[in-house]
């Protein structure tokens, strides 16, 4: 197979399978299980638990152009970014903001590893 | 949302991928996080099936999506290749949406609103995975790493900010907590399956032994 075809099928088969499965799964099941059971509950606390993990992966052993600025950084703006959420009368979007601000600002002043 | 895709495209043009495959993974797998996993993992040299397993337990939330939507969305006579499509475009914008205003509308308008909104999103991920993909190439340092930080920045504060009870921010704990560990422990293929199973269930675990965390 063609080299240039290996990033499709990686999508195809990691990606769009497990997602259009479970999809599917609920068009097929929607009569009859219950969605507000007690195995549903723990299905979305470990979704959020994923989501969660995830943003830690992302700060923790980042993608290589962010490995370039400090880790007490990465973590540093998404506890600003935290903080500004709640500083801001809960908004997230200001909270965003407030976050990426400081870490772009303290990005340009270090300079890149 | 548009922050999330951004992401997407920026950490794939990083993981060595194509603009098609960063785009084609918007229309297809149609899940920011689902994305991110699998860009990331393949990112650092993880295993395929390793990506596939995190990805998919990413992915169980939407079957109870699909299910509690489902009853305002199918009409009676509605055929198969109909709902999967309208299955397809569930994600979480698309579903908290639905789930607000649907129940109020008449039948009939539902679908079409449905699907206008959905392609909406669509659409605008779609753009921002593209310009996601190009900016992180094209920008200084510092304003390529602000990019890929704006996906953690993004999801950390949602998610905090969208926490209803104990158990959801118990839940966040665990996972942001437990990740370091389960790298060590189980390395870089393995870590977010292990942690989002084992911390998801330990925040479970502690909302059905203490009701008050459940609140």
């Amino acid at each position: 197979m063609s080299e240039a075809l290996w990033p499709y099928l990686v999508i195809l088969l990691a990606g769009v399978l497990p997602n259009e499965a479970f999809r599917i799964a609920g068009v097929f099941l929607s009569r009859g299980v219950s969605e507000d059971s007690e195995l549903f509950r723990w299905i979305r606390i470990m979704a959020t638990t994923l989501l969660a993990a995830l943003v830690a992966r992302l700060l923790f052993t980042p993608a290589a152009a962010l490995a370039a600025y400090p880790l007490e950084l990465r973590l540093g703006a998404l506890a600003v970014g935290v903080a500004g959420f709640f500083v801001f009368r809960r908004s997230v979007i200001a909270g965003i903001l407030v976050g990426e601000a400081v870490f772009v600002a303290l990005s340009f002043w270090i300079g890149p590893a | 949302m548009g922050f999330s895709f951004l992401g997407v495209g920026s950490l794939a043009r990083d993981a060595g991928y194509p603009l098609g495959a960063a785009l084609a993974s918007t229309l297809f797998v149609w899940a920011a996080p689902a994305q991110l996993i699998l860009f990331g993992t393949l990112a650092s040299g993880g295993l395929v099936l390793a990506a596939a397993l995190a990805v998919g337990l990413s992915a169980i939330r939407l079957m109870p999506m699909v299910m509690s939507v489902w009853p305002h969305l199918r009409r009676p006579g509605m055929g198969i290749g109909r709902q999967l499509l309208l299955a397809h475009l569930v994600a979480a914008t698309t579903w908290i949406e639905s789930m607000r205003r649907l129940p109020d509308m008449a039948p009939a308008a539902r679908v079409p609103f449905y699907l206008g909104f959905a392609s909406a999103c669509l659409g605008l991920s779609f753009v921002m995975t593209g310009i996601g993909f190009v900016l992180v190439g094209a920008l200084p340092p510092a304003l390529a790493a602000g990019l890929l930080c704006l996906t953690p920045i993004y999801f950390g504060v949602s998610m905090v900010g969208s926490a209803r009870t104990r158990t959801d921010l118990l839940a966040i704990l665990f996972g942001f907590g437990l990740l370091p560990l389960a790298q060590r422990l189980v390395g870089m293929d393995f870590d977010l399956l292990v942690t989002g199973l084992v911390g998801g269930t330990a925040a479970y675990g502690a909302g059905r032994l203490a009701p008050a965390w459940r609140r």
